[in-house]
Formats: structure tokens, sequence, C-alpha cells
């Protein structure tokens, strides 16, 4: 556990050093904020709902939604281990005496800490000023599912993007489908407009992927749209488990077919 | 002016050689070309119900309605596949700097910003394009915008301006990855770039304060992407909106290419 600590430290220092990496990526979240709080603010300008949604459900939404993209998917985790593997850096992973595996989600985990950090201060800095507006409830067990279903969130988006990138021993490069995996991710999460609002045959589908617990999901508790349940915490607990055991044969088989060009 | 032809002749040529090149390129991993391809087309749905979600609760979408909005949607696709087909590289210029590798652009007998600019391109992106195009003609196909003479006139003109768009998106792409000369690591300088650009997607008049107003006309002149050619077809001719858009094209144009000079006089070579 030590050696993977160490990674994880080194990690975090990592993010530290490219400070201005993170500020830019930081700015570019708060904008893409800006420009839906804009534009769910002309649409509201006639008045009325959009389903059950008024203008501060919405803006909250949007709040929680970039909260947990921010912590959860600000990494490229499918880029750079596709690329380990298409140019062959994977053989010098393979000769330590430490799992590849372990090693990425910790290499990430650090990454991830210090979003969290930088995110959570913003986050509750914005919610103590807008709860009242927003008719925020604070409860105990609202926040530590919210936070443990952030969590899952986050070994989800790992995990499916893990697989992405591994699925190079394959395709040879990855960007196709890592694009592909991002793009119906995205809409499917929840990212660009709550699910409740999506044609029921959409919704109806998106049942039986892992996507809405991502976004929709953890959001949806926090703002009070779903009632906490054990079906919440459990099926995606499933789908960590499922991707967990996948991910790992996937590794195992595609090792198999590894040559090792270029490391 | 014989000298001007034989530069701009020696310039076509590189830049198609540039593109067939790239087209190999991504053509020896063929199955990523088409999930790429499907991709890019699935992305065009997901904006487009996105719309029809909106449209379904609202008639009016900040001024603009349905078949409207799609024309800036097609519009904004259409400026978004030429940049994706002809300059996607421009994003990785920070690696370059990061590696070193940026030495080969400035010690080619060739522009280095034409070579950056143009040296690899996405093809499988051209769907945004034939998509967009398709939805603008499906857009206009519901919108009364005239005769067949008055429509011919329109679209020439809407042409013209969504040239000067691309060019003002391309200026302010290549601005924002000028600044890699300075900060080396800003991979999140594109992320940036795409959520500003993001913004063009819709019509400008959502930004209903003053000051973002001003803003998306002029510091950051995104309305000149896609709602400014958008409102010339569907709404008809305005002087000043034209006029604005050659000018602001120009000075962005120009604008980028000063700061670019200057940021590859701080290129040190870190390796190469």
């Amino acid at each position: 556990m030590k050696k993977y600590l160490a990674v994880l430290k080194n990690s975090f220092q990592a993010n530290l050093i490219y400070r201005f990496n993170f500020f830019f990526y930081f700015l570019s979240q708060f904008i893409s904020f800006g420009i839906l709080f804009y534009i769910w603010t002309s649409i509201y300008y006639q008045g009325g709902k959009i389903g059950s949604y008024e203008l501060a459900d919405m803006i909250f939404y949007y709040l929680g939604a970039i909260f947990i993209g921010v912590v959860a998917k600000g990494m490229d985790v499918a880029w750079q281990i596709g690329d380990e593997i298409r140019m062959g850096q994977l053989n010098a992973f393979l000769l330590t005496p430490i799992n590849y595996f372990w090693r990425k989600f910790f290499s990430f985990f650090g990454g991830m800490v210090f979003r969290s950090f930088v995110a959570s201060l913003l986050f509750i800095t914005g919610l103590y000023f807008l709860a009242e507006k927003f008719n925020f409830q604070f409860s105990l067990a609202k926040i530590s599912s919210f936070l443990f279903l952030v969590f899952l969130s986050y070994l989800l988006n790992w995990l499916i993007f893990y697989i992405v990138g591994i699925s190079t021993f394959w395709f040879g490069f990855v960007w196709a489908l890592n694009y592909s995996v991002q793009v119906t991710a995205n809409f499917l999460e929840g990212g660009l407009i709550p699910l409740d609002l999506l044609p029921s045959w959409l919704n109806m589908l998106n049942n039986f992927l892992p996507f809405k617990y991502i976004i929709f999901v953890p959001v949806s508790i926090f703002t009070g749209r779903l009632e906490i349940t054990w079906s919440i915490f459990i099926i995606p607990l499933v789908w960590v488990l499922f991707l967990y055991l996948l991910a790992k044969l996937l590794f195992k088989v595609g090792l198999k077919k590894y040559e090792g060009f270029g490391g | 002016m014989k000298v001007l032809a034989a530069k701009t002749k020696k310039y076509w040529r590189v830049f198609l050689l540039l593109q067939h090149v790239g087209l190999m390129n991504r053509m020896a991993y063929r199955i990523n070309f088409f999930i790429a391809f499907f991709a890019v087309l699935s992305n065009m749905v997901f904006t487009i119900i996105f719309l029809r979600v909106i449209f379904g609760f609202v008639n009016n979408f900040s001024g603009w309605g349905y078949y409207q909005a799609l024309v800036v949607a097609a519009t904004f696709m259409i400026i978004d596949g030429l940049l994706w087909v002809l300059c996607s590289y421009l994003g990785s210029i920070s690696n370059h700097i990061k590696n070193g590798s940026f030495d080969r652009f400035l010690v080619s007998p060739i522009d280095s910003q034409f070579f950056i600019s143009f040296w690899r391109g996405d093809s499988e992106d051209s769907v945004r394009i034939i998509t967009g195009m398709a939805l603008l003609f499906y857009a206009i196909g519901h919108l009364s915008l005239g005769g067949e003479v008055l429509l011919f006139g329109k679209l020439f003109l809407y042409l013209i301006l969504l040239f000067n768009g691309f060019l003002i998106a391309y200026s302010i792409f290549l601005f924002l990855r000028t600044f890699s000369f300075w900060f080396i690591d800003v991979n999140s300088l594109s992320g940036l770039g795409n959520s500003l650009f993001n913004a063009a997607k819709y019509p400008a008049t959502i930004f209903r304060h003053k000051i973002t107003r001003i803003i998306i006309f002029s510091v950051l002149p995104l309305a000149f992407l896609a709602t400014v050619p958008a409102k010339i077809l569907t709404y008809g001719f305005d002087w000043i909106l034209v006029a604005s858009s050659f000018l602001v094209a120009g000075i962005f144009l120009w604008m980028s290419r000063r700061f670019w000079l200057w940021g590859i006089k701080k290129y040190t070579s870190a390796s190469g």
C-alpha cells in the first residue's frame, strides 16, 4: 500500500506544479456553467417551467453537475493509458513489481484529490450564498449520500475510460473510441440536460447503462429530487464491480496480444 | 505579382499535400476513422435533441424560432467542422513546445503559422460539415426566405459571413494556443477554447446583460461565428452587421498573427 500512496503523492504534486493547467481547466468549467446559466435564463425569460424544473432548480442542477464534472471527470484516463500501450511505454511498467491497474488508479486518484479540494472550496462557498435562494435543506443523510455517490461516480467514470484505454490492445489507437464514449457519456449522464426531460424511450435505454449514476443520480439526490433508497447505491456498486472484473479480464487477454513496440 | 502567384501556388500545393497525408494517417486506423465518424454524428444528434427538448416547452428561444435556431446550430456545425478538418493540429502546439519538437515548424522553408495550422486535419470530422449543411437546408426548407433570386443572394452573403466566422474562430484558437510559448503545459487551454466556442452554438441574444452582449460582439466576438450569418440569412440584410463581420475578422486575424510572431520569439527549444 505504501508504494501506491507514493504514487498518489507524486500525482498530487504534479498537479500542483502544473497549476496553470488546472486554473485554465477550472476556468473552462466556470465558463461552461456561465453559458448554461445564460441559456436557461433566456429560456425561462418567458416564464413557466421546463418539465418540473423552475429556473433556480435548473441552475442548482448544473452547479452540482459542474462540481461532479470537475471532481470525477477532470482527466483523460483513456488517452494516457492508450498512449502508454501504443508507444510501448507499458513495457517499463510491466517490469516493475507494481500492479499496473492500481498504479494507474492511484496516479489518477492523486489528481482527483487535488481537484476535489479546490472544487469543494468553491462549491461550498457558492452553496453558502445560494442555499436560501435554491431552498436547499441541509441534512446529514443527503450530504453523506451525495459524497458517497460522487465517489462511486469517480470510480465508474475511471473504470469506463480505463477499459477504453486498454482497448488499444485491439484497436491500436483509441482516440476515436475515447471521443465516442465521451460524447455519449456526456449526454447520457445528464451533463447537457437533466435526464428526466429527455424522451421516455431514451431514459428506458439509459436504465440499462451506468451513465446516469455519474451525474444525474448524485445531483438529483443532492437537490432532493430523488429519494434516498438502497437501489441508488447498490446499482452503481454492482456496475463498479462488473467494470472492475471486466477491466481485469480485458487487460489479461490484451497482454497476450501486446507486442511492446517502441518501448 | 508573379512572385505572389508563385507563392500562393506553392502554399496551395503544400496545403493539399498536408491534407492528403492527414487523410492517409487517419485511414491507417480505419476502425477508428469510422467510430469517430459516428461519434461526430451522435454529437450532432444530441445537439438537435437538446434543441427539440427546449422547443418542446417554449416556442421562442431568445427571439429565435425552432428553425431559425437550427440555422444557428447548423452554421456552428459547419464552422466547427471546417476547424477540425483543416486545422485540428493547432491543439497540439503546447505538446510540441513541451518536448522541443516545435523546431521542425521553424526550420522548414515555409511560414510556421501556416505549417502548424494545416499540419494535420481530422478528415472524419467532415461529417460535421455534411450534417451541418443537411440541417441548414432542412431548416431553410421550413422558413420562407423569399423568392429564388433573393434566397440565392442571401445564401451567397451567408457563405461569405460564414467564412468570416471561420477566420474569427481560427484567430481565437490561435491566440489561445500561442500562450503555450509562455506557460508550456496548457493543454487545458483547448478545453477553455472549446467552452468558449460552444457558446457560439446558440443565438447570441441569450446574453441579455449589456456587458456580456458587448463582450460577445467585440472582445470575444463569438456572435459573428454563427449568429450573424444566420441572422442575415433568416432576417435579411443588415449592413452594420455585415461590415462589422469583415472588420472583426480582419482585426482578429491581424492580432493573432502579431501575437504568434511575438510568441515564437519566446520559444527556447526544450530538447528537439
